[in-house]
């Protein structure tokens, strides 16, 4: 029996019959291992399938036809079950409907075998006993439990059930002469066989399912002291290196008070923008982690920032490609109103057909007649962009109103 | 000349911030650093005009919205305003706290001292002013009208939601089985609360949330739960 704290066998069985479904706590998780135990389960009931099959064909009684056809359609049924549970969240995030439909067609398949096999042939359907061993190690694995598979084995030989099955088999055999044992020895050693071979692939999967934990483990361990040596030295190489330059001209008295505040303000832009180079590094980022260390700067700037994106445009989440393109945008457009003098900043973005489009607009002197001069900002950013995805005006706010398009999806471009 | 509360963890700061206010605005200005001290300090003080409030506590056990829960539930003239370094790792907070209570204004810490003073006396004098651009990014333009304290009611219907509820603040990393040994409800029980509440969550922005976020959830939402559990009389 699985160890499952304080609750009753009882619980613990109709859980395990659930299936691995309801007791997902988050997305499905469709690592490599665990696509190929779906598709090493399927497999395995497409072999009980198979024994379903061969009996259709080789059954002499048209009631054994008729119970390998249920079989049959039990396991195809179960079939989509896994694959739909595996793919699809509607099916499995219940419990009672899937006990309900899981228990009717594995008892259906069961009784079923039993009642198409002959003696010895239900040795051919032993692959269900590999599927239900796979179902049960995922699900012990979702619940959180310990597979302790040979407890459970042991658990079950001593168990009411077996010792109950074992006392009535051999009573029938030794009242009866019409040769019983004949016919309940192999369905005795079957079931035996069926569940060692279950028990022994929970054991196999949860082997491997703890060495891919250890291995995860191993991997986040090893990235998180790579990381760590890269923040210190960072904060040396960086960090501390700034502040000993703006603490030295403080002690020798080459800046002003307002010359040090700009100094730190600088020094805090960078390390914002440093912390969005990592949030970019590490996947995807909204409009507004982009573009708030240049709604800052302005601000430190002294340049009132009129307007931003709406809550709904700066929650848009962009691909790293995108986002870094929008940076650029965002700071040579921020630097530029900053840099001719601008004391009002209006920021918007909007995304229509394919791009996500910032429009910059401040009350400075207006852009020159050719901003686009080479080596810089603008110019760079052009040659990076699709033809005609800059544009430059007036703004009604009295000087420039600068919009760069970036692509969605800049590899179509 | 009125009364300021300054609650925020990074205590010497507070101090300066305090001492600024007192010297441009003359304001009467206290600071908290503690949520766990934010009742005893209103308790020995006069009314206060304004809360300015922190939301992010390192090493507390909670967040701004349980200080801001305090100080509305202690006196509801109390204006209540939000002062954050606004980075997005505390956006879920901001707009819980913007949402769920009545918040004058949010100052960004980043933003020139000149702009935040401006802010203090646009609420003091107006009762409310515009939030600050860099963190008006991650506020709705208009708040629910259906997502308000009292619709937590619909997240806790009886004493097993509660434990549901508590089991989650607990457990680090949720799972059923976790949930279950620590709560002592069954597994089936448990995905049947959920499966009871989780219309109820949509409007909170939770649409099919993993274990992880009702547990990110249950935390920062956990003034208005506990209120809750408390009408029923199983905090």
């Amino acid at each position: 029996m699985p160890s499952h704290g304080q609750h009753t066998a009882l619980d613990a069985w109709m859980a395990l019959l659930a299936g691995p479904g309801p007791w997902r706590a988050s997305e499905p998780d469709h690592r490599a291992w665990v696509v190929l135990l779906t598709i090493a389960e399927v497999t395995a009931l497409l072999g009980a399938a198979g024994s379903a099959i061969r009996t259709i064909f080789i059954a002499d009684t048209a009631g054994n036809r008729f119970a390998a056809t249920i079989a049959l359609a039990s396991v195809a049924t179960l079939c989509v079950h896994v694959i739909v549970s595996q793919t699809s969240q509607l099916l499995s995030r219940r419990v009672w409907p899937s006990l309900l439909v899981r228990s009717a067609l594995m008892t259906l398949l069961v009784l079923s075998l039993l009642a198409s096999g002959r003696r010895w042939d239900l040795l051919w359907s032993s692959a269900f006993a590999v599927a239900m061993g796979i179902d049960i190690a995922v699900t012990c694995t979702e619940l959180g439990w310990r597979a302790q598979p040979w407890a459970w084995y042991r658990g079950f030989l001593r168990s009411g059930f077996h010792l109950g099955a074992v006392t009535a088999a051999l009573g029938f055999a030794l009242v009866s002469n019409s040769g019983a044992l004949g016919i309940i020895s192999p369905i005795f050693l079957t079931m035996h066989i069926w569940i060692g071979l279950s028990f022994a692939t929970v054991w196999s999967v949860n082997y491997q399912y703890l060495r891919d934990v250890q291995d995860r483990d191993e991997a986040l361990a090893q990235v998180v002291e790579s990381e760590r040596r890269a923040r210190a030295h960072w904060l040396h190489d960086n960090v501390c290196a700034d502040l000993r330059l703006v603490s030295m001209r403080i002690e020798t008295a080459h800046v002003d008070r307002a010359q040090t505040l700009a100094m730190l303000q600088q020094f805090d832009h960078q390390i914002r923008l440093r912390q969005l180079d990592e949030l970019l590094a590490a996947g995807n980022v909204t409009v507004a982690e982009l573009l708030q260390p240049y709604i800052r700067r302005c601000q430190a700037n002294n340049a009132e920032v009129t307007s931003v994106p709406s809550f709904e445009e700066a929650s848009r989440v962009l691909e790293t490609a995108t986002a870094e393109l929008l940076a650029r945008a965002a700071s040579n457009l921020t630097s530029n109103a900053l840099n001719a003098g601008a004391r009002a900043v209006g920021i918007a973005t909007e995304t229509r057909n394919g791009f996500v489009t910032l429009r910059v607009d401040d009350n400075g002197p207006g852009l020159p007649a050719e901003p686009f001069i080479p080596g810089r900002g603008l110019w760079s950013l052009r040659t990076d962009l699709p033809p005609g995805s800059i544009s430059v005006g007036s703004s009604p706010m009295g000087g420039a109103h600068v919009t760069v398009s970036v692509p969605l999806d800049p590899r179509s471009h | 000349m009125a009364r300021l509360l300054l609650v925020d963890d990074i205590a010497p700061l507070t101090e300066l911030f305090a001492e600024t206010i007192r010297a441009a605005l003359g304001h009467d200005v206290h600071t908290v650093a503690l949520l766990s001290a934010v009742d005893t300090t209103l308790a020995g003080l006069p009314p206060i005009d304004l809360a300015l409030v922190d939301l992010s506590f390192a090493g507390q056990d909670g967040t701004g919205i349980d200080a801001l829960v305090s100080i509305h539930r202690y006196s509801s003239a109390t204006k209540l305003a939000i002062i954050t370094q606004g980075d997005t790792y505390v956006a879920d907070i901001l707009r819980d706290a913007w949402e769920l209570l009545p918040i004058a204004t949010v100052i960004a810490k980043s933003t020139p001292l000149v702009a935040q003073m401006n802010s203090i006396t646009l609420v003091l004098r107006d009762g409310s002013a515009p939030p600050d651009p860099a963190v008006r990014l991650m506020l709705p333009p208009r708040k629910s009208a259906t997502r308000t304290a009292e619709s937590f009611t619909r997240l806790i219907q009886h004493a097993g939601h509660a434990k549901f509820w508590t089991a989650l603040w607990a457990v680090e990393s949720p799972s059923y089985k976790a949930l279950a040994e620590y709560s002592g409800l069954k597994l089936n029980t448990l995905k049947n609360y959920r499966a009871q509440i989780i219309d109820d969550l949509a409007q909170h922005g939770l649409t099919d949330p993993s274990l992880n976020d009702l547990r990110s959830f249950a935390i920062r939402c956990r003034p208005f739960l506990r209120e809750r559990m408390r009408q029923l009389g199983t905090s």
